[in-house]
């Protein structure tokens, strides 16, 4: 790349498959589903508490087991 | 005084509680299901907290059990059916662990949804940031290699459609903030953020709806991220320090056992009033400030004063609430309101010191708007310059200017370097009650000490009396036990003592009590002036020659006198001993080349020993309040920085005068003391502490300034200058940011080399 994007040593061929993704219209939108699915995820975590206590989980596999 | 208050057996009568008290904090979350969050005591370690889970868990009916091992909260879901909230905490107790219902404070709501608003922020612009980028990398791309147009539009467009939440979710606490400080016509750093925000987005969506020029989405999305994430760090430093001030507030119990007749009730301690009665069980948290009315125990008062000796109480003692009542029942006469208890107090202290209103504070915040203003018109002057040289580029320019500028260092790093600072002295028992306290006590010139209290333990013992002719020593006793009943001084504890060595003390009626301050104490008993107190005091009021106050004396100990009609009845030799860090502490501020001056009241004897047994050569004996006040007086003006360190009561005039003052206190003091700080668990290495964390404040200021000046004057010309394109901009500023707030939460960590002085 350092010579700039004039003189990218691609075939013609290439160049045109590049072009030609016309899978990338439905991917994206999908993706963007997909998008919604974590950010709903990550509210539902924060909202459910899930990252109030972050100080007694990871001690508790240290604790001594009952009898 | 006593047989009126009911016997210690109400304490074994059952427990209720009043209705509706149960029912503000049982949650119903349906017919059958009730959740309570329980404040439990007596959790030493993670072992404490699966005892409880599983002991509970084994109740029928109780369906849900977590122990928070940091809060030390129990959150516990019942079927309200089989079970009743007194039956559990019941079990509790018999498990050992005393609980109270428990409902979270404003302050503490207020702190967990800024959290949770902070880490949602975060959450979104972090997961929809990462689909900006990759995007953003296919347009770039794109640029490079070539790309269908049509594709390229709809990428746009999907990245349009991924920053609007960015926007109306994530920024928005900046937009707020900003749009605060124009309606208040202040310029904050949330300013220019917003402004390059909503420059940035409205400039990339005209290009993407088909106009010439760029799109800056993932700069928005990283700029948004990475600010959020430098003020969460800022948050979470704040909340660290104020940790142990909250954790006073977390443990004090909402409820109390009110006594009515010879039945408790539980109550509410915001319905408890002045003057009632309430009865704390062994192994509870006492909810209340209060006097020990019946009942002898000992209390930890680790909470406030970061030290775990138990301290005894005994009937008339003070208890302050948040203190753990150790050994057996005892009853409490309730002296304060909530908002006046000492914890309540000190929680106030450390909210106005976290406002940051010290001088510094206000300074830094002055600069900083000039700074912003300065921003704002520079942006303003390169995007016009821009627009003449290349219209493509000024927006990239006044971006990227806006952006990069980094206030942090004057309007986040300093007040929280102060607030991390007050943190580190509260972990060290030492309350600050000034915010300027930190910024005086860094150049010191001269320290002040009072001897009795300061210096010595302030605990006296009664080594030798000598009684006139004609006088029974349990007379003189019984005297001078009346005369300092309600006193304060250190020696009237001595007195008092003795006067109730078998059983209560016996005081004689004395009338007229008058303290005469520093001096000693007079009254009248059966018609005749009585006096206790220094030579001074008692040669004033006896008449004619007097054998025991004109005797030549020969001895280090401090020495009192009584008098009775005029004539001095008897000379009472007191001594207490050297705090044992005294000497210590005194050699470590020689070595700081400190001058170190020693006052007291005391007779030349006594002070010169203790002077001398702890490495002070300046030593002034004999001196009355007035006389403290003058020397100090005289040094401070003469533009010498003293600190005053003493009993925050007897010398608080002085106190007051002194550029900045500590009282060695107990916490159950602390209403009465005048001072700008007290060192609560009665070490003197606190001084040292202080001492330090002041130098080290100052210091990570001005490690602060340099960095931010160093900084700005490099990238604001450079991004003037059209040299840093926006997504760079964004992040040196929030570097630069995390630097500067990194550096102020560094202040709140104990320094290692501070303790091991401390320890010598």
């Amino acid at each position: 790349m350092e010579n700039g994007p004039t003189t990218l040593p691609l075939s013609n061929r290439s160049r045109e498959l590049i072009a030609r993704m016309d899978i990338l219209y439905l991917m994206i939108p999908l993706s963007l589903l997909l998008i919604v699915l974590i950010v709903g995820s990550a509210i539902w975590a924060v909202l459910t508490g899930q990252f109030d206590d972050l100080d007694s989980p990871p001690r508790r596999i240290l604790d001594d087991d009952e009898e | 005084m006593h047989n009126q208050s009911p016997q210690c057996s109400a304490i074994d009568n059952p427990v209720e509680l009043s209705s509706t008290l149960t029912e503000r904090y049982l949650e119903r979350q349906d017919d059958k299901r009730t959740r309570v969050v329980l404040m439990v005591s007596g959790i030493t370690c993670g072992g404490c907290i699966r005892k409880i889970e599983s002991g509970l868990l084994k109740v029928p009916g109780l369906s849900e059990v977590s122990v928070n091992s940091v809060s030390h909260r129990a959150t516990i879901s019942f079927n309200h059916n089989d079970l009743t909230l007194e039956n559990i905490t019941g079990k509790l107790r018999e498990m050992g662990y005393p609980s109270s219902p428990y409902e979270p404070r404003q302050q503490e709501i207020k702190i967990e949804s800024e959290r949770r608003h902070a880490l949602l922020g975060i959450m979104v612009a972090a997961a929809l940031g990462m689909q900006i980028m990759m995007i953003a990398t296919a347009l770039y791309f794109g640029e490079a290699y070539g790309i269908n147009e049509s594709l390229r539009t709809m990428l746009e467009y999907v990245a349009l459609l991924l920053t609007i939440p960015i926007m109306l979710f994530s920024a928005r606490p900046f937009f707020r903030q900003a749009w605060n400080n124009v309606k208040n016509r202040q310029a904050g750093m949330d300013v220019p953020v917003s402004l390059a925000l909503i420059a940035a987005f409205f400039g990339s969506a005209w290009t993407t709806v088909g106009n010439p020029g760029q799109v800056y989405y993932e700069s928005i999305a990283m700029f948004v991220l990475l600010l959020l994430c430098a003020r969460f760090l800022e948050l979470s430093a704040r909340r660290h320090s104020l940790r142990t001030v909250l954790k006073m507030e977390k443990s004090i119990p909402e409820s109390a056992m009110h006594l009515v007749g010879d039945q408790t009730v539980q109550v509410d301690v915001r319905e408890l009033g002045i003057g009632d009665r309430i009865v704390i069980h062994p192994g509870e948290i006492i909810p209340v400030d209060g006097t020990v009315e019946m009942g002898r125990t000992t209390a930890d008062e680790s909470l406030l004063t970061g030290e775990g000796r138990p301290v005894l109480k005994t009937e008339g003692s003070h208890v302050v609430a948040g203190s753990v009542n150790l050994e057996s029942p005892i009853h409490v006469l309730v002296t304060a309101s909530v908002s006046g208890f000492v914890v309540n107090r000190i929680l106030r202290l450390a909210e106005t010191a976290q406002a940051g209103k010290s001088q510094t504070a206000l300074m830094a915040d002055r600069i900083a708007s000039h700074f912003i203003v300065g921003i704002l018109v520079l942006a303003f002057a390169s995007g016009v310059a821009w627009w003449v040289i290349d219209p493509t580029l000024w927006l990239a320019v006044v971006i990227s200017t806006l952006v990069v500028a980094c206030p942090c260092a004057l309007s986040l790093a300093t007040p929280a370097t102060f607030v991390a600072a007050m943190g580190n002295l509260s972990r060290q028992g030492i309350v600050t009650m000034q915010s300027e306290f930190l910024e005086n006590a860094c150049t010191l010139d001269q320290v002040v000490f009072d001897k009795t209290g300061t210096l010595t333990t302030g605990v006296f013992e009664l080594k030798a009396i000598e009684v006139l002719e004609g006088w029974e020593e349990s007379q003189v006793l019984s005297l001078a036990a009346s005369l300092n009943q309600h006193s304060y001084h250190p020696f009237a504890k001595a007195f008092r003592d003795i006067a109730g060595k078998d059983g209560a003390p016996e005081y004689l009626e004395i009338e007229d009590l008058t303290s005469q301050t520093g001096s000693g104490i007079t009254g009248s008993y059966r018609g005749e002036q009585v006096a206790i107190g220094s030579s001074r005091l008692i040669g004033s009021l006896v008449s004619g020659p007097d054998g025991l106050l004109e005797k030549k004396l020969h001895t280090d100990n401090s020495v009192c006198y009584l008098a009775y009609g005029g004539r001095t009845v008897a000379r009472f030799e007191l001594d207490d001993t050297l705090r044992e860090d005294a000497r210590a502490v005194i050699q470590e501020l020689r070595n700081r080349s400190l001058n170190l001056i020693m006052l007291s009241g005391d007779s030349k004897d006594a002070a010169r020993r203790v002077a001398q047994d702890v490495g002070i050569d300046d030593c002034h004996a004999e001196m009355s309040p007035g006389e403290k006040l003058e020397f100090v007086r005289q040094r401070v003006d003469s533009g010498k920085r003293v600190m005053v360190v003493g009993d925050g009561i007897n010398d608080a005039p002085m106190a007051a005068l002194a550029t900045v003052s500590i009282a060695m206190g107990e916490a159950s003091d602390l209403t009465r003391l005048h001072s700008d700080a007290v060192m609560l668990n009665g070490r003197m290495t606190g001084i040292l502490g202080v001492i330090e964390v002041a130098r080290r404040t100052r210091r990570t200021i001005r490690q602060n300034m340099s960095w931010a000046i160093g900084y700005n004057l490099l990238a604001i010309p450079c991004a003037m200058f059209g040299l840093i394109p926006p997504w760079l901009a964004a992040i040196g500023m929030s570097t630069s940011s995390l630097i500067v707030s990194g550096n102020a939460w560094k202040m709140g960590r104990p320094r290692s080399r501070c303790q091991t002085e401390a320890g010598n």
